[in-house]
């Protein structure tokens, strides 16, 4: 016969396994939005994507332009700390894709990127064509 | 250990981040909590924050406060997608008595702060050997 396990681990462990049930964010693509979460700000002779990495480094982070279409892509890994156990998972894990419809001409050539403190900005310079220009109106 | 209501009062400290950021001013971080016999580790999502401008207390009453006040400014222009939203971050939790408040290190890599929590020599797991 086995021993009875300590109550309260059992407890603990149930409860864990409903909170991965009911998690906010438990795979990648079940949530509301799909990590990494973006914003895009339209300025007036660039547009800028804003991606919230955190938990990855640089080199773990691609960064495409085709067709319209900016493709992030990329993996983020958890430290390993011995032997332990994870008690509480919100944060997102494992490789990833977000694909970002660019709704203007640009300059695909003069993309730059930057990257700091788990955030990364796109800059996407708009095509002469692109920016928005005053109408003289004629009467 | 359980997670402390997000209105919860908190006292003012005397550094800039513990007066800018407040429960009600800032947003709840995603948090991933290990546990490996030696210590707690919590790891925290807070892009955009750099180093120094973030602040981990443990009051009398148990309670760890982690707070961190970003410094990344949204670029010029008109928002034209939002998926997520720009401001300081603030997370508590209620500790237990068997780990030590005055060993607790902190580190931010990559806008994610690390927090080790030792536990007390005496709670330690350690082997016995037993004689024959």
């Amino acid at each position: 016969m086995q021993w009875v396990t300590d109550p309260m681990r059992e407890f603990d462990r149930m409860r864990k396994m409903m909170d991965k049930m009911f998690s906010r964010v438990p795979f990648f693509g079940t949530t509301e939005f799909q990590f990494p979460l973006v914003n895009l700000y339209d300025s007036r002779d660039v547009l800028y994507v804003v991606a919230e990495v955190p938990g990855v480094p640089k080199e773990n982070i691609e960064i495409n332009y085709q067709d319209g279409s900016l493709t992030i892509t990329g993996k983020r890994e958890f430290k390993k700390y011995g032997q332990s156990e994870l008690l509480r998972q919100e944060q997102p894990e494992g490789d990833f894709e977000k694909i970002i419809r660019i709704p203007m001409a640009i300059k695909s050539n003069e993309i730059k990127a930057k990257f700091e403190d788990g955030m990364l900005t796109v800059s996407l310079p708009k095509t002469e064509e692109a920016k928005p220009r005053q109408i003289a109106v004629e009467f | 250990m359980a997670e402390m209501g997000k209105r919860e009062q908190v006292p003012a400290g005397n550094s800039s981040i513990e007066q800018l950021v407040s429960p009600s001013n800032s947003f709840s971080p995603d948090v991933n909590i290990y546990d490996n016999r030696e210590a707690l580790i919590f790891s925290v999502d807070m892009p955009g924050v750099r180093k120094g401008d973030v602040s981990i207390e443990i009051d009398e009453n148990n309670v760890l406060s982690i707070k961190g006040k970003l410094s990344f400014k949204e670029p010029e222009g008109k928002s034209m997608v939002k998926e997520f939203d720009v401001g300081n971050y603030y997370r508590a939790f209620s500790i237990s008595e068997e780990f030590d408040k005055n060993n607790i290190s902190g580190k931010l890599e990559n806008g994610v702060l690390e927090i080790i929590m030792p536990r007390k020599e005496e709670v330690k797991p350690r082997r016995i050997q037993i004689n024959a």
